[in-house]
């Protein structure tokens, strides 16, 4: 099988790359066997990530160390240079769970019997939610074709990865509960363990039933029909599960999260607890539907979710009269009135931005509070604004909708508009101030670079010079740089908006004056910038030599040399460059063209010569002016001229007279 | 040279002291005179024959400190001098001073020593222009040249008027 080829991780986990794990593959990560070195024996494999999704690295965290019966506990993760990919990738090692899947992605499973999910699925699975819980972290990757067994005599049933992508981007939107399901992909955010609990009550039903009750059902109608309808009654349907399964899936479907089974409901009702089966608590109907684009509207959901997708028609039928009458008198929520008031008369100080659309966005929160923020058709889980700018410089959003809502503060409106605040959410008010500082400053090293690294602290560089080697790390950078343009002859080292942005973020020496000197439309002050910055990460953390680093940054240094004003002392400097650059080192670098001592030498030489030569000007104006008067000046000196002369010999005659005399 | 004149400076006080000292000196000069006319009659009778050119030169002089009466008075005295000395050798007779003054001989020395005072005083002007000139150009020719030096040790922006230092 292949050549052998290893890639090893934290130095004794041998990562097989012709060994792939088909059955373990995910959406977003390919599976690989494993072989630790230390215990030959352990059976493990690893999920190469996909670069693009950034990982949960906080759930890694939250997970390390724990004995959880019911999901894959990852045993070791970290980068490593993936060769099918030719870059370097994130991987994940997990114990390798022996007995497959329980329903395969592809379909074709047997439904799983009512008994092999109470004994077998449920018991670990519930006590590990608790736990995972109780970390403070959320699966968000519940779905049945993620369970496997662990064990070749499949008597234990656990969960797979959760860490590979962003939470719930790989989930189809039946997993998701209706608010989640409103957000985009890459902007669902961790959410709480109610999410989990609701992916868990499908994953039920899918199971039970052996395939995906709404499968036919495009993403759309299946929202709608879950706002319509409710969640259970537009999975379930017609569908018959055990009756004993009902209650259990009644309770975890429900889209009342308030009403929502919670972890020790569910290990209540394994230890045979047994109640009625709750009945749906629907949205708050109105008793006449609001026509808006040809459909009508009997819940604020819907008409939100509406509003929203027609954003053009919206603002008209935010302010005409029929709306504030179906408001008022059909949907009679007078909390939901005053907010809706709230939303229309407020918000204007929005600047540039589109008032309109900031209208209906706001108009939308306030019908639907608990759905996710949308604007311009960015639709953003207030938790999930780092992953959501991550996703929208990979293309999956746009950026300018995801930064226009922080700017428009709509989710300070959406955070004012929460009936119940969670304790999670209060400092997010402070949050999305920072964010919204940062955003509108559109110097390198901010704006929606700085705010993604800053809010996604799992999303790697994506400078190009950089990308493919996954830097996390700020002290990553400069030997990424320096490996990159070993291999790049003709690319030039500079600190893009992404790299200025990560290093804003991450670096924590990094100073706002080297950033605007990036970021300054002189090329010396360009370089000067870019070698402070590069140097003071080399001496933070190596590498002891960067030389084509230097090499090359040293070409654009001699307009940084402009900045001495001595001829000779330029001279001097831009011979020593390229000595200097061939021994790495950045910091010799900056401390030859920056030097204080030679700095201030130079710049006190110029201030004295530049008075001397205001005192030379000064003196040939003199000259000048006194050009005309100085045939007068002659006059005078030639009469005391004369008048001395004529005195001497007047008296050396005098005194020749008197020797002759005498 | 006439404006030449009136710029020129005088030593010591205001107008009215200048003036003051100037009858002083002129009461003393008189007076000096008179005691030789009283003492040495043909003495003080060849010198005011002889110091005519003076005269003349004292009124011409528009110099406030007199360089021109100076000049030619000290070369005019120069040439009376010895015919001062031989007159006094002789004795003070009024014939003696006749025949001094008789002689063309006498009268090229007493007004010869004048001229040469006048010569001086009409050459040397031109003289000290050829120096004022000289050392004016010597001056400028050393600052451009070090206004050069300054300028190719630091660039243009020396001047003051070039791109400021960054």
């Amino acid at each position: 099988m292949g050549d052998g080829r290893v890639v090893t991780l934290a130095g004794h986990f041998d990562i097989h790359v012709d060994r792939p794990a088909a059955e373990l593959w995910t959406p977003h990560a390919s599976a690989y066997v494993v072989t630790d070195r230390e215990t030959p024996s352990a059976s493990l494999f690893a999920l190469i990530c996909d670069p693009q999704m950034p990982p949960r690295i906080d759930v890694l965290e939250a997970l390390r160390g724990k004995r959880l019966e019911g999901m894959l506990v990852p045993a070791i993760w970290g980068i490593v240079e993936w060769p099918l990919a030719a870059r370097r990738c994130f991987a994940i090692v997990y114990d390798r769970p022996g007995g497959g899947p329980l329903a395969p992605a592809a379909g074709g499973a047997a439904p799983v019997s009512e008994d092999d999910l109470v004994r077998t699925v449920l018991p670990p699975l519930a006590s590990s939610l608790g736990q995972l819980s109780a970390a403070g972290a959320t699966h968000r990757a519940i779905r049945a074709d993620n369970f496997h067994y662990r064990d070749s005599a499949r008597r234990v049933a656990v969960l797979g990865d959760c860490c590979s992508t962003p939470p719930g981007l790989a989930q189809p939107l039946l997993y998701e509960t209706i608010e989640s399901a409103l957000a985009n992909p890459w902007a669902r955010g961790d959410g709480t363990a109610a999410d989990d609990l609701y992916a868990l009550g499908v994953s039920m039903v899918v199971l039970l039933l052996g395939c995906n009750p709404a499968a036919e059902l495009p993403d759309d109608q299946l929202l709608l029909e879950k706002m319509n309808r409710g969640s259970y009654a537009a999975l379930v349907g017609n569908e018959r599960l055990p009756s004993s399964m009902v209650e259990p899936v009644r309770g975890l479907l429900t889209d009342d999260v308030r009403e929502r089974w919670t972890v020790q409901d569910l290990e209540l009702w394994l230890h045979g607890r047994r109640l009625s089966p709750k009945q749906p608590a629907l949205q708050r109907r109105a008793t006449r539907a609001f026509e808006f684009n040809g459909e009508s509207h009997l819940t604020a959901r819907t008409l939100a979710h509406a509003l929203t997708r027609k954003p053009a028609a919206a603002p008209q039928a935010l302010r005409s009269p029929e709306f504030e009458t179906w408001l008022h008198r059909s949907l009679s929520d007078p909390e939901r009135s005053k907010l809706v008031g709230s939303a229309l008369a407020e918000g204007h100080d929005v600047g540039a931005l589109g008032q309109e659309e900031v209208l209906t966005a706001r108009a939308a929160i306030a019908l639907d509070p608990a759905a996710p923020l949308r604007y311009k058709g960015a639709s953003v889980a207030i938790d999930a604004f780092g992953s959501a700018l991550a996703g929208a410089f990979r293309g999956h959003l746009s950026l300018a909708a995801v930064a226009e809502a922080v700017v428009a503060r709509l989710p300070v409106f959406w955070l004012s508009s929460q009936s119940v605040m969670r304790p999670e959410l209060v400092p997010l008010h402070k949050v999305f101030e920072r964010m919204r500082i940062q955003l509108e400053d559109r110097r390198p090293g901010f704006g929606p670079e700085r705010v993604a690294y800053e809010n996604c602290r799992t999303l790697h560089c994506l400078s190009p010079l950089i990308e493919a080697h996954y830097v996390l790390d700020p002290g990553d950078v400069l030997r990424a740089m320096e490996a990159s343009l070993e291999q790049r002859p003709a690319e030039e080292p500079q600190i893009d908006r992404h790299l200025a942005g990560f290093l804003g973020a991450r670096f924590k020496l990094a100073k706002v004056e080297w950033l605007d000197e990036i970021g300054s439309a002189d090329p010396g002050l360009r370089a000067l910038g870019t070698l402070k910055m590069l140097a003071s990460l080399q001496s933070a953390s190596g590498p002891r030599s960067a030389r084509h680093t230097a090499i090359r940054l040293a070409r654009q240094l001699p307009a940084t040399l402009q900045r001495f004003h001595n001829r000779a002392r330029r001279k001097t400097l831009l011979e020593e460059l390229p000595r200097l650059a061939e021994k790495g080192s950045l910091t010799e670098l900056l401390a030859l063209v920056d030097g204080a001592a030679e700095r201030q030498r130079d710049s006190l030489g110029f201030a004295a010569a530049a008075r001397e030569w205001a005192r030379i000007e000064r003196e040939l104006g003199h000259l000048r002016v006194d050009g005309p008067r100085r045939p007068q000046r002659a006059a005078l000196l030639g009469a005391q001229m004369a008048a001395g002369a004529a005195m001497f010999l007047a008296w050396a005659a005098a005194l020749g007279l008197v020797v002759t005399v005498s | 040279m006439a404006s030449a004149r009136a710029t020129s400076k005088a030593v010591g006080g205001g107008p009215a002291k200048r003036s003051r000292r100037r009858g002083i000196a002129f009461t003393l000069l008189l007076a000096g005179f008179a005691v030789l006319a009283a003492s040495a009659l043909p003495l003080a009778l060849v010198a005011l024959a002889g110091l005519v050119p003076t005269m003349v030169a004292a009124l011409l002089d528009r110099y406030r400190a007199k360089y021109l009466t100076r000049t030619v008075g000290a070369m005019n005295a120069a040439g009376i001098a010895p015919l001062a000395m031989q007159l006094s050798a002789r004795g003070t007779s009024m014939t003696d001073a006749l025949q001094v003054l008789s002689s063309p001989h006498n009268w090229l020395m007493m007004y010869g020593g004048a001229a040469i005072g006048w010569a001086l005083f009409l050459a040397m002007p031109t003289l000290a222009r050829t120096i004022v000139d000289v050392r004016a150009d010597q001056a400028q020719r050393q600052l451009k040249a070090r206004a050069a030096e300054l300028v190719e040790e630091w660039g243009e922006e020396v001047k003051g008027r070039g791109a400021p230092p960054r």
